[in-house]
């Protein structure tokens, strides 16, 4: 079930109406059955993946903590892993791998004949496979008790607002909340409403739209110049921030509603000076998961410089291919962990430019000449990311190269059509304007804490004004959120 | 929690009356506006279908559509024409129950049966499945216009059908399984070779009718809703290219495909129908797509000038008599 979808505008309201009305102990209940209801009316057989992870991590979480021998904790550990990265595996990663050797094998005149499979990737998988490893992981670390009642459990798997793309919460975090009695908090409420109607708005109005002349561009680059391929990137930027975190607006305003915080997934991204705070910005679920279970395990910066390097690039590496089973990903991830080392190698010769420049009188300049230079490194990876294939990649960066003198097209019969109509490219561009002017906002102060201190004459309006906008203003097109598929 | 519910109930009620307010989308007035016209114009016969009726060949002198050259042999009645962009038999019944409930009755509806697009790859497609059309005729028949854009929005037409699901739909030769949708990629100029060609007639041609099929359910609806109405359905089956069919597939493509053309017939004259049989009229010269070649790789229905002049004057000689309109 998609959250921009007539079938969750009934769902949720029933689900959290009967949420509050319920006895406390018969909530957790409830909310398993929503849960799995939720992910069931997409493919109602996928439900035993979820069921089989949560059985083996609930086992696996018990016996660790319940176990003082390091070889069987260990032991659990690994069949925890095995199980969650099996899944994965065979799901989401097997047919690239099995493509892989089979083109290498074909390279060096070696038989081959292992067949792929046929299975439709779970919507999800690596979302809650990966949360419920955090569990694993917790317990193993001996940072979290293993969680002893199973019901309890399987809700942290399931827990429908943030199943199928996020955030991947902590077991530290979530467990204890959905343990908690919740009585209807007004204020809470109405919180969660607001969060979930700027996310909608976010999705329906200003991704889907952009998704139009992405969807245009990159399916034919071959047909476009050089500014019409500039257009469609950094149209997709802000289509894949509003998308996801839209998504998570309507996820973690969901959960309020019912009385569960979920962590903040993303901090005004496109407004980080470099790279690294990018990563403090950017789905933060994620980056903190594989900070703290893959950088930080593989040694982080206390084994020397040469070995926190590759610890970086290999994290990165890792993060694009947690996303897809395709090079396009692999090379994101790397690309930013090269970035990453970049950005390092070169601080000190940045800071010698910027002094001589006397750039720091001028902050102001500076920061946003940190923050363009930043935005212009990320434009640059999502080419990767939003590309079919490598080499369409390097095409599209290779005729921007060229240059970007191309008029853009806005007449349908015209070759090389962007995809809109003039009047709504002007009006994708203002919807950019306004989501930047929103996060400049945000970042002198908490926009909801001020806006709710207005008079009901002055909030009601805008409630309404973005309610019918994203009832006439929003697109219809069938376009999934972007992160259902990994 | 009362205040709340109080609060939720008053935010919608002055959502919904605002939306009445709404000026409809563009796109949709643009849509409402073809179903408007030929309800305002009330012709005599309405032709449905698809590119096959609009699609002239380069070498064509006079570019006339199917209805135009129709509508130049019946000089005294209105023609309209209904064109999808690909065949689906489900939105003509959709387009006709319109017109039915909107208590207009045209004399004749003209229904070609294209064949190839029976087929999985073609029945199947999700592109062409029409919701969001079928939905705004429910919303303008049910009275719900209003509120289709934000329906929409919230995908009431949502696609049931997923590309995945698409690829997978069973491609047969005759009773035989022969693959998957998927492993009939469609062609280019550089793949076009023999057995691809043989393969795409394959994949278009050689699959087995029956009535369960979709196409053939909605066929049948469309005679009982026209009876009912007293509206003269008239189908002909289009002519389809045997010669290439056989030089690529061999005399199954002859034996498959006749089997279907007798199906069809057989199931609409159970309804008391008689169907226009040209299946086999028309020799390859007749056909654009060897002048449409690279675009085009392997037959399609698509008719040079004379290929169409001699489907319209069969068909006008067809319903003359059964003295249409």
């Amino acid at each position: 079930m998609s959250f921009n979808s007539i079938h969750f505008l009934i769902f949720f309201p029933v689900v959290a109406a009967i949420y509050f009305i319920l006895p406390f102990r018969y909530r957790w209940i409830w909310l398993l059955g929503a849960s799995y209801y939720f992910y069931m009316s997409w493919r109602p057989e996928y439900a035993l993946l979820l069921i089989i992870s949560t059985l083996v991590d609930y086992v696996a979480g018990r016996a660790i903590f319940a176990s003082r021998n390091q070889a069987r904790r260990r032991v659990f550990l690994m069949m925890s892993l095995a199980a969650n990265f099996g899944l994965l595996f065979v799901f989401k990663y097997f047919n690239f791998f099995n493509g892989a050797l089979r083109d290498l094998c074909a390279w060096l005149h070696l038989p081959y004949a292992v067949p792929g499979v046929d299975v439709l990737l779970p919507v999800g998988i690596s979302f809650y496979t990966f949360q419920t490893l955090s569990y694993t992981f917790e317990v193993y670390l001996g940072r979290k008790e293993a969680e002893t009642h199973l019901g309890i459990f399987a809700l942290y798997v399931v827990y429908f607002p943030q199943l199928v793309a996020g955030p991947i919460e902590r077991p530290q975090r979530l467990l204890p909340q959905l343990k908690q009695d919740r009585v209807f908090d007004y204020d809470r409420v109405t919180r969660g409403l607001r969060l979930m109607l700027w996310g909608m708005f976010k999705k329906v109005v200003i991704a889907d739209r952009l998704a139009i002349v992405v969807n245009q561009v990159y399916g034919q680059p071959a047909d476009y110049g050089g500014l019409a391929l500039v257009a469609g990137t950094v149209f997709f930027a802000f289509q894949i921030y509003c998308d996801f975190s839209g998504y998570s607006d309507i996820a973690i305003g969901a959960a309020r509603v019912m009385g569960v915080h979920l962590m903040k997934n993303f901090d005004r991204p496109y407004l980080a000076q470099s790279i690294r705070e990018f990563w403090g910005r950017w789905h933060i679920s994620l980056s903190t998961w594989f900070r703290d279970y893959v950088y930080i395990p593989l040694g982080g910066n206390r084994r020397g410089f040469k070995q926190w390097q590759w610890n970086i690039l290999l994290t990165f590496v890792l993060s694009g291919l947690w996303h897809g089973a395709n090079w396009t990903f692999i090379v994101w991830g790397g690309l930013h962990g090269f970035y990453y080392l970049v950005s390092s190698w070169t601080a000190g010769f940045r800071a010698r430019v910027i002094r001589a420049c006397r750039l720091e009188r001028f902050p102001g300049l500076l920061r946003g000449l940190s923050v363009v230079t930043t935005f212009t490194l990320v434009c640059l990876s999502w080419i990767f990311f939003r590309a079919d294939t490598l080499g369409d990649a390097f095409f599209i960066i290779f005729r921007i190269g060229q240059g970007i003198t191309s008029p853009l097209v806005f007449d349908l019969k015209q070759p090389g059509y962007i995809g809109l109509p003039l009047t709504e490219f002007i009006f994708s561009l203002g919807l950019i304007l306004l989501l930047m002017a929103v996060q400049v906002l945000q970042g002198r102060g908490p926009v909801q804490d001020l806006f709710c201190r207005q008079p009901a004459w002055v909030r009601w309006p805008v409630y309404m004004a973005l309610a019918l906008i994203i009832m006439n203003l929003g697109i219809s097109e069938e376009i999934p959120f972007i992160y259902f598929q990994f | 929690m009362k205040r709340f519910f109080l609060k939720i109930l008053l935010f919608s009620t002055l959502v919904v009356t605002l939306q009445f307010y709404m000026p409809l989308p563009r796109d949709l007035q643009f849509k409402i506006k073809k179903i408007d016209t030929i309800l305002r114009w009330k012709p005599d016969v309405i032709y449905f279908g698809d590119s096959t009726l609009n699609w002239t060949a380069p070498s064509d002198r006079l570019k006339l559509s199917m209805p135009a050259l129709l509508k130049a042999l019946l000089p005294g009645s209105v023609v309209v024409k209904l064109v999808h962009p690909s065949y689906q038999m489900a939105i003509y019944k959709e387009n006709l129950r319109f017109f039915i409930l909107k208590k207009y009755y045209p004399k004749c509806v003209i229904f070609p049966i294209n064949l190839r697009s029976f087929s999985p790859i073609w029945e199947w497609q999700p592109l062409w499945q029409f919701e969001e059309e079928v939905t705004l005729i429910n919303s303008m028949l049910e009275g719900w216009i209003w509120f289709y854009k934000p329906l929409t929005v919230f995908k009431l037409n949502h696609l049931k059908l997923t590309g995945y699901e698409y690829l997978r739909k069973k491609v047969y030769m005759g009773d035989k399984e022969v693959g998957r949708v998927r492993d009939f990629d469609n062609l280019d100029y550089f793949t076009a070779t023999d057995e691809n060609i043989r393969r795409q007639m394959v994949v278009r041609y050689m699959y087995p009718l029956s009535e369960d099929h979709r196409f053939i359910r909605s066929m049948l609806e469309i005679v009982r809703m026209s009876k009912a109405a007293g509206i003269e359905p008239v189908f002909y089956i289009t002519p389809i290219d045997f010669q290439t069919g056989v030089r690529y597939v061999g005399p199954a493509f002859t034996d498959q495909v006749e089997k279907n053309v007798a199906f069809i017939q057989q199931v609409l004259s159970a309804e008391g129908v008689e169907a226009l049989d040209l299946s086999r009229s028309l020799g390859t010269k007749y056909f654009s797509w060897p002048e449409d070649v690279p675009t085009v790789l392997y037959p399609n229905e698509h008719l040079k000038l004379r290929g169409r002049i001699f489907v319209v004057e069969n068909l006008h000689q067809f319903m003359r008599l059964k003295k249409l309109p």
